[in-house]
């Protein structure tokens, strides 16, 4: 049970705080309700250059992590589809740093044309270090887009094309800041040996006099639900083959979405699993198979990665995949089953708990989807499943008409094989 | 407007030191009670690590397949069990080590500690296990292969220790055909014994179960059955340079440059750490800043000082454009003659030395990162007044005392440079 206390800022700010004395750090985390989603499609990647340009200094704080190491601590903060988070560990004694520096480049922005020069560059050399110059570095950059015809997360945080980060102009970068950096689109938790009348106090003297700011709404469009099978085949210098599969889910708001989350641990978690016991061992097909959902807030996807051995037809493999869908669709897991993977995700709920800025995280992340109070009912809801939900929830997923196919190929087995 | 935060230098650190017992047999069991979950990590660590083996991937086959199957479980048996009670079972080895450790709740820890207990003692090595492990590592081995990342950190290993030291030796794609099950039943046979391990928990509350684990482990059933010599190798290091593994379609290079270094003292050692944090060592550093914050010819870069049991390394890696490999080079260069030539500035090394201050602090955040940091004393013979010495000496560094470390230690003339990928003007 994590015991935390809420309370809004006049200005929106959303604050809460969780006690937890046994670490001599305090975790400082501020989520912002915007992510790649909210992006221009001719701008994208837009909302992750931002986050690196809030690194930069403001005009008031030009040297914001010299501040932060004078303290002993750390920050950082990433950005994915749905949202983007900042966060602070700082030593105790040292916290109230972390609220003047968010609240100074919440409050203003200064960024220097050089700074946007270098950051550009700096996301180009992520951008190739992650996505391009790693083998199978660009398996979701072809996904997305064979998945989702119309939402914006047809692209990744990091942008559909270099081009679109190199071209973005000092112009972008306010209209961005001011349409979604605001207290009133932003939710502070902090977790640590701190009280939380003394969070207020901090909160209250940092952040209460930013205004409020109009959000811009949300303009995306939702795809129409797919209605054939979509294939992509790419054939690339890479080791071995890979089969990539994706299934469209219900959005992070509905209980199908945790039900759809349990089926990819009966599926894949842990080494009794479905998928690692018969694929990996008994039929020996892949060198490793997963299954898990992306997790995102808007209507998701289930997806299944398997690494083809060498000597293993595609279409084997394909249909060896299906097979296990189908027994989800067709038969009641269990209850010897059942209660292992709950007891499995119980256990790794707890551990989770040991982390400070896990706690903090959590919690601003439960808060943007409804209700922090949900980060304590988690065990609750894991429990409360049964195989009859499972085996419903797998007949509206694993349809071939709601799927799409990535067949990543490699030219060297090819070669081998002709 | 209001005032800008105090903020205090960290001058207090409190340890909180693991706890020493010893079983029946002599084993030594160090512990850290924290934490106020109902859980238990405990780890077996063998000195069953590469520095061992006779052939390559001996010791880490012989690890990870000790978990598929035994005398008493099957393979999947001992998943499912696991999975059950939610009890998290993994295994890793290094240079000097072999670990198997487990993650549990304490309601769960005798039926846990029952199925490592068979785990370690009685596993049976089978054909049927070993070639899916193997195809797996063969996969993983290949897809390393064209990664420019492990591609430079190869031959920067090469560089420093020569291809017969266990640091230095690359595995070759060939390599997995002289391995055989046999292989795996002698090694394990060798090292996996009572009187080459000791254990370590951490938790709430470990002294609770101090007496499982003797009932288990601490009888005389799986003493040494032979004599196993500690092994000794040269080091050869290759003549200091730029050496280059082409990958001619790559889009970044990496770069892998350091040295072997000797200090002659603690304090030397201290302050070779303390000049790391400046040079490449946090994100302040001067590397950071001039590679990625000024140039952007990164995503990041960093440097260490580490010290392992046959050698201190040191350390700087990054990825960088292709476009760019040859004008960082040439500023990982410059910082560091800067560094031998120039008094570090006052502000800078107070900025470095509160980083370090709370760097030491989160080496003790939690049980897990205590029994982490009791590890890192225990294997190469050190006690906690490490520690309390580092931050004395942090607290006492001049710039003129730094400088003098740096020119006796860190003359880029010495750099061995690995960089997988290509130079493009």
């Amino acid at each position: 049970m994590i015991d935390f206390k809420k309370n809004t800022l006049d200005n929106g700010l959303t604050v809460i705080s969780h006690y937890d004395n046994s670490s001599p750090f305090i975790s400082f985390n501020l989520l912002y309700k915007v992510g790649a989603r909210n992006e221009n499609p001719e701008k994208t990647g837009f909302a992750h250059l931002f986050e690196h340009l809030m690194f930069g200094g403001t005009e008031a704080v030009p040297d914001i992590d010299g501040w932060v190491q004078k303290t002993g601590g750390s920050f950082n903060a990433f950005t994915n589809n749905d949202y983007t988070n900042y966060y602070f560990q700082l030593p105790k004694q040292n916290i109230e740093t972390a609220f003047w520096l968010d609240s100074d480049r919440m409050k203003s922005l200064a960024f220097t044309p050089k700074s946007l020069d270098v950051q550009r560059s700096v996301v180009i050399e992520e951008f190739k270090q992650r996505y391009l110059n790693q083998p199978y570095g660009d398996l979701w950059l072809l996904m997305r887009p064979l998945a989702y015809k119309k939402h914006p997360y047809l692209w990744a945080t990091i942008g559909k094309e270099l081009s679109h980060i190199e071209q973005a102009e000092m112009e972008d970068v306010k209209d961005f800041f001011f349409s979604y950096y605001a207290p009133n689109n932003a939710i502070l938790t902090v977790v640590g040996d701190i009280s939380h009348q003394k969070v207020m106090e901090l909160s209250q003297k940092w952040f209460a006099d930013i205004e409020r700011r109009n959000i811009r709404a949300a303009a995306y469009e939702m795809d129409a639900t797919q209605t054939e099978k979509r294939t992509l085949t790419v054939e690339k210098d890479v080791p071995h083959n890979v089969l990539l599969m994706a299934f469209h889910m219900s959005d992070r708001y509905s209980r199908r979405y945790d039900v759809a989350n349990m089926i990819s641990d009966i599926l894949s978690n842990g080494e009794s699993s479905r998928f690692h016991q018969r694929l990996v061992k008994e039929k020996k097909l892949f060198s490793a198979v997963s299954a898990y959902i992306l997790g995102s807030l808007d209507a998701g996807l289930f997806v299944v990665k398997a690494n083809l051995l060498d000597n293993i037809n595609m279409d084997n493999a394909e249909a060896a995949i299906w097979e296990e869908l189908n027994l989800m669709r067709n038969s009641l897991v269990d209850d010897y089953e059942m209660e292992k993977v709950k007891n499995r995700l119980e256990s790794m709920l707890i551990f989770e708990d040991m982390n400070l800025l896990n706690k903090a995280m959590e919690l601003a992340y439960f808060e943007m989807i409804g209700d922090a109070a949900l980060i304590n009912k988690q065990v609750g809801l894991i429990r409360s499943f049964t195989p009859a939900e499972l085996k419903e929830e797998a007949k509206l997923l694993f349809q071939e008409k709601n799927c799409s196919v990535l067949y990543y190929l490699s030219k060297k087995a090819s070669d081998q094989a002709s | 407007m209001n005032n800008i935060p105090e903020i205090q230098i960290i001058d207090n650190i409190n340890i909180n030191e693991a706890k020493a017992f010893e079983l029946d047999n002599g084993i030594k069991v160090f512990a850290i009670d924290a934490g106020s979950q109902d859980i238990m990590r405990t780890d077996f660590i063998f000195k069953a690590g590469v520095w061992q083996q006779e052939k390559f991937f001996q010791a880490s086959f012989t690890n990870s397949l000790l978990r598929e199957g035994t005398k008493n479980y099957t393979a999947s048996e001992i998943s499912s069990k696991f999975d059950f009670m939610g009890t998290f079972f993994g295994s890793d080895i290094d240079k000097h080590a072999a670990t198997i450790s487990f993650y549990s709740l304490h309601k769960f820890y005798e039926q846990s500690l029952e199925l490592v207990e068979d785990i370690i003692k009685n596993p049976i090595f089978t054909e049927h296990e070993f070639a899916i492990k193997k195809q797996q590592r063969i996969q993983k081995f290949k897809v390393a292969k064209q990664k420019v990342e492990s591609l430079s950190s190869d031959k920067y290993f090469e560089l420093l220790f020569g291809t017969s030291h266990p640091y230095g030796k690359k595995s070759e794609l060939e390599d997995f055909e002289k391995i055989a099950v046999s292989d795996l039943i002698n090694f394990h046979k060798r090292f996996y014994h009572s009187d080459n391990v000791y254990i370590l928990m951490a938790g709430k509350n470990p002294e609770k179960f101090i007496p499982m684990l003797n009932l288990k482990f601490g009888k005389t059933d799986w003493k040494a059955t032979e004599n196993v010599p500690d092994r000794h190798f040269a080091i050869e290091q290759a003549a200091a340079g730029e050496y280059l593994v082409k990958k001619d379609d790559a889009k970044q290079s990496a770069i892998r440059a350091g040295m072997i270094l000797k200090p002659e003292s603690t304090q030397d050692f201290f302050s070779l750490l303390m000049l790391n944090m400046i040079y490449g060592g946090y994100f302040g550093s001067r590397l950071m800043q001039n590679l990625r914050e000024d140039k952007g010819y990164t995503y990041g870069i960093s440097s260490v000082v580490r010290e392992e049991k046959e050698a201190t390394l040191f350390l700087i890696h990054t990825n960088v454009g292709v476009e760019y490999t040859k004008n960082s080079i040439q500023e990982i260069k410059k910082e560091l003659e800067i560094l031998v030539n120039e008094k570090i500035d006052e502000e800078e090394l107070d900025m470095a030395k509160r980083q370090m201050l709370g760097d030491i602090l989160t080496l003790f955040d939690g049980p897990f990162a205590q029994i982490d940091a009791f590890q890192y004393l225990y294997d190469l013979n050190k006690d906690y007044s490490y520690y309390l010495s580092l931050i004395k000496a942090i607290q006492e560094f001049t710039p003129e005392a730094l400088l003098e470390t740096a020119k006796k230690y860190l003359q880029s003339k010495n750099l061995r440079i690995a960089i997988a990928g290509n130079f493009v003007d």
